[in-house]
């Protein structure tokens, strides 16, 4: 249930993503709100899982990073 | 060669049941070799400038019949093609590539209304529309007609005239071309009927032949977004490929290790995939 509505949050922000094509402000902003959401989700899944532990959440953050940076880097050139 | 792809790509007791290519270091690595490649495509674009840029096919004829394709669609009349107008857009996309910015005030402080003005344009109500590093024509209209802001000046039933430049060059370093749309009413009411040097017959009722600013044929370049693009992809594909793999050994081989979601990691990459592939080149303002 928890995967599910993860994956109903990414394709609504990918649906977005795509609305706001005119807008990259918007575009942004929708790409940070999904990151940290993502973000809040992994804190909420693993303390109900009951592993939540500072490596876990290092792992999620350097995901994020990556996705970021990957992302700033494509909007530059767009 | 076989134990260092099983330690890079399959979970087991050497890497601490987690492929090594998932753990954050290396994941911190592709972060890294990533902002690298950026600082590479910047520094070439500033020790070579004009070797990497965005190939375009646009033409002034090609976004003058657009424009009044679409105003016609919308019941709106066709507006005339006005020289003063066109000479004023493409006065606005050289000073761009001359002082290297891409906005509507220059950093020298000109607005776009000294460009008409600078060529004597007496306008009741006046227009610019920007837009730069599209490859062609229907993808750029689109993307202006996707904009409110953009949408309304071509739709605006109060402009009467247009004037068009497109103009290629060399903007931060980088190949590209530039559009400019001045759309305006004269003051005076007299809307002008002009024909462009090198005029021909129109091909359909309703579309000039516009040949006095010609965007040459398109020059294969590669863009920094592609650069950018395929770096990207490669690694996130790598990534989705190395979670997939290490949550099927995992699931298969019952392990229980203290690591993030590899199915939420998927959903998440899976998702900056689409949006880094989705960019298209082209930006409008």
């Amino acid at each position: 249930m928890r995967h599910f509505i993860l994956y109903l949050a990414f394709a609504i922000a990918a649906t977005l993503f795509i609305y706001f094509s005119f807008n990259p402000r918007i575009q942004r902003d929708i790409i940070y709100a999904t990151a940290g959401s993502y973000f809040l989700w992994s804190l909420y899944h693993h303390y109900q899982v009951g592993d939540l532990h500072l490596s876990i959440i290092i792992e999620y953050l350097v995901f994020i990073v990556l996705a970021l940076v990957v992302l700033s880097a494509t909007f530059l050139f767009s | 060669m076989k134990q260092l792809w099983k330690l890079f790509f399959i979970p087991h007791e050497k890497n601490n049941h987690r492929a090594k290519i998932l753990q954050p270091s290396f994941i911190g690595l592709f972060v890294a070799l990533y902002l690298l490649n950026q600082s590479l495509i910047r520094s070439f674009t500033i020790i070579k400038p004009g070797v990497l840029g965005y190939s375009s096919e646009i033409t002034i004829q090609k976004v003058f019949d657009q424009t009044n394709q679409m105003r016609q669609k919308n019941g709106l009349s066709a507006l005339h093609y006005d020289s003063v107008l066109s000479r004023s857009a493409t006065n606005k996309a050289s000073d761009m590539f001359k002082y290297d910015y891409w906005a509507h005030n220059s950093p020298q402080g000109k607005t776009p209304w000294d460009f008409f003005k600078a060529e004597g344009y007496q306008y009741s109500i006046a227009g610019e529309n920007l837009a730069k590093d599209f490859y062609d024509t229907d993808s750029m209209m689109k993307a202006w007609m996707n904009s409110p802001t953009h949408r309304e000046n071509i739709l605006n039933p109060k402009y009467q005239e247009i004037g068009i430049g497109v103009v290629n060059g060399i903007l931060n370093g980088v190949k590209t071309t530039l559009v400019v749309q001045h759309f305006g009413a004269p003051l005076n009411g007299q809307v002008a009927n002009d024909l462009p040097t090198g005029y021909l017959p129109p091909p359909s009722a309703n579309a000039k032949v516009l040949s006095d600013v010609v965007n040459t044929a398109p020059v294969k370049t590669i863009s920094p977004l592609q650069i950018s693009q395929t770096v990207g992809a490669i690694m996130f594909i790598v990534i989705i490929g190395t979670l997939i793999i290490d949550a099927y050994y995992t699931f298969k081989n019952k392990t229980y290790r203290l690591a993030g979601s590899s199915a939420g990691h998927v959903g998440f990459l899976l998702l900056i995939l689409f949006i880094v592939l989705a960019s298209r080149q082209g930006v409008i303002f």
